[in-house]
């Protein structure tokens, strides 16, 4: 494998936000959650890290650093550039944990999920503003009991 | 389906718990441990209710409480409630871009604008976006971000910050003030207008107590903004004037004493001002599940044949003290609040005399 790749992660276009040491990759469609050895992979992924010195910085055998680097690039995750050099000899997920002695914690994974959606999560709430209001703006989503009256459409009516 | 407590005392304890596991959760390093696994478990459900997993989770990562099944079951929705984080985000970045293409600046609040305030986005659950816009330019903002697809339930256009109408406002000031005040600021990858710290904490603090502390997030965030401040914080207008003062510092003092928040170098630092009936009035209100009870508000006409539930209903019917002394713009630590409690509650009898007056034939 040619140590002297530099790849290069695709950052336009993705929120990435950090999960304790994990990373989240989500571009408005599509969410991937990186474990801590593809996160870290990615991160370095500058285009000035060959892949000997990612391997060094990580201390993790240059196996593992493509094999992560081919993950990433199957979901589209680095720039093309390095893809011909990646595949040029795939390694299966087989042949990746036969090669390399690892701790079960190195193993790099990168999962794509899918969103939940956003009506599932508990609205802040809106202000009453319906003419039979109790007079302080209350949220009335179901979440919260009306202080006086009952809940009907959003609004605490009083009876 | 969650099982609560039954009893005010037995729910007190779980919201007291649920504070407790709270306690400065939101830094980056949390304080260490002190409840235990059953605290733990005795409190999920309110946890969960409340959309406070992953703050627990947090709070509990780096202890053998991670390992339990409760830890288990906050890391998974710590994990869920960070993917809808970055997915806000996103719906951020679209509002705003669409929002700006059209030459309308919003001020981002609340919610998603106070992920810098904790250690990660994703510790905060977000739900829909509020976007302050120059109240002439409201309806047009809405308009721009309904076409884009956006649902009611994913954002919120505020005409503005000084309508006193709405829990979420910014006292003695105008929008173009507190426009003028704002800051640009990049939040992740999202270039924003954010609100000045001294007007955020107070719009924190007014919001908070006018939905009578029905959140505990909402405390979180008070308490999470007061320690994120910079250092030239202006504490003068963070304080506004009388009455919003008292409500300020009862939030911040309320933020202190349930949550741990770090009253150092405040000129709170000195006061012990908090009422005591108002932490266990939260505290209730923190326990109480999410199905309000409909029994109680059965009309006047419905209870007047049935003496037996004269008295509950004339318990669900005086006003809240914290809800009538908000109402009335009452000063919190003034004695007697009673007397708003008298005022709401004539204010309702004349009202409902009218309506009956009119309706008769």
């Amino acid at each position: 494998m040619a140590t002297s790749l530099y790849p290069h992660a695709r950052r336009e276009g993705f929120i990435i936000q950090p999960l304790d040491g994990e990373l989240i990759l989500h571009d408005g469609e599509v969410t991937h959650l990186l474990n801590v050895t593809a996160a870290s992979v990615w991160q370095l992924c500058d285009g000035h890290h060959s892949l000997a010195e990612i391997s060094q910085e990580l201390a993790l055998p240059e196996e593992t650093i493509v094999y992560t680097l081919q993950q990433l690039a199957r979901k589209q995750l680095l720039q093309k550039n390095a893809d011909a050099v990646l595949f040029s000899k795939p390694l299966t997920r087989r042949e990746f944990l036969k090669k390399g002695a690892l701790v079960a914690a190195a193993i790099p994974v990168v999962k794509t999920i899918q969103l939940p959606s956003p009506q599932d999560i508990p609205s802040n709430g809106g202000v009453c503003t319906c003419p039979d209001c109790t007079g302080v703006p209350t949220t009335c989503d179901g979440m919260t009991p009306c202080q006086v009256g009952t809940c009907i459409d959003g609004c605490c009516q009083v009876i | 389906m969650h099982t609560f407590r039954n009893g005010e005392r037995g729910q007190r304890q779980d919201s007291a718990r649920v504070a407790n596991i709270l306690r400065g959760a939101w830094r980056s390093v949390p304080p260490p441990l002190d409840f235990t696994m059953d605290d733990l478990q005795l409190a999920l459900p309110l946890l969960q209710d409340a959309s406070l997993t992953a703050l627990a989770w947090w709070r509990i990562r780096r202890t053998p409480l991670a390992q339990t099944h409760a830890g288990v079951i906050l890391r998974q929705e710590y994990v869920t409630q960070s993917i809808r984080a970055a997915a806000a985000s996103h719906r951020v970045y679209q509002y705003v871009s669409a929002l700006q293409a059209q030459n309308i600046d919003p001020i981002v609040f609340k919610g998603w604008a106070l992920v810098p305030h904790y250690a990660e986005a994703g510790m905060r659950p977000a739900g829909d976006v509020d976007l302050a816009v120059a109240p002439y330019a409201a309806e047009r903002a809405a308009q721009i971000l309904r076409d884009l697809g956006a649902k009611p339930t994913e954002m919120d256009v505020h005409p503005g910050l000084a309508d006193a109408a709405h829990a979420a406002y910014i006292p003695h000031s105008s929008w173009e003030e507190i426009y003028a005040r704002s800051l640009q600021k990049s939040i992740g990858a999202v270039q924003v207008r954010v609100l000045d710290p001294a007007d955020e904490l107070q719009l924190l603090c007014i919001h908070f107590l006018r939905h009578l502390g029905a959140r505990p997030i909402w405390l979180c965030d008070i308490a999470a903004a007061l320690e994120t401040r910079p250092e030239n914080f202006d504490w003068t207008r963070a304080l506004a004037k009388p009455p919003f003062t008292s409500w300020i510092e009862c939030a911040i003092l309320l933020a202190h004493e349930l949550l741990d928040a770090n009253l150092e170098n405040t000129p709170l630092a000195a006061r012990q001002t908090l009422p005591t009936w108002l932490v266990s009035d939260v505290l209730q209100r923190w326990a109480q599940p999410r199905t309000p009870s409909i029994m109680v508000h059965d009309s006047v006409f419905q209870i007047w044949r049935n003496p037996a539930r004269w008295k509950e209903a004339v318990a669900a019917r005086v006003p809240n003290r914290l809800a009538a002394t908000l109402d009335f713009q009452g000063s919190l630590d003034e004695p007697f609040l009673a007397r708003y409690q008298a005022r709401w509650l004539w204010r309702r009898l004349t009202a409902f005399a009218e309506r009956t007056v009119r309706r008769a034939p």
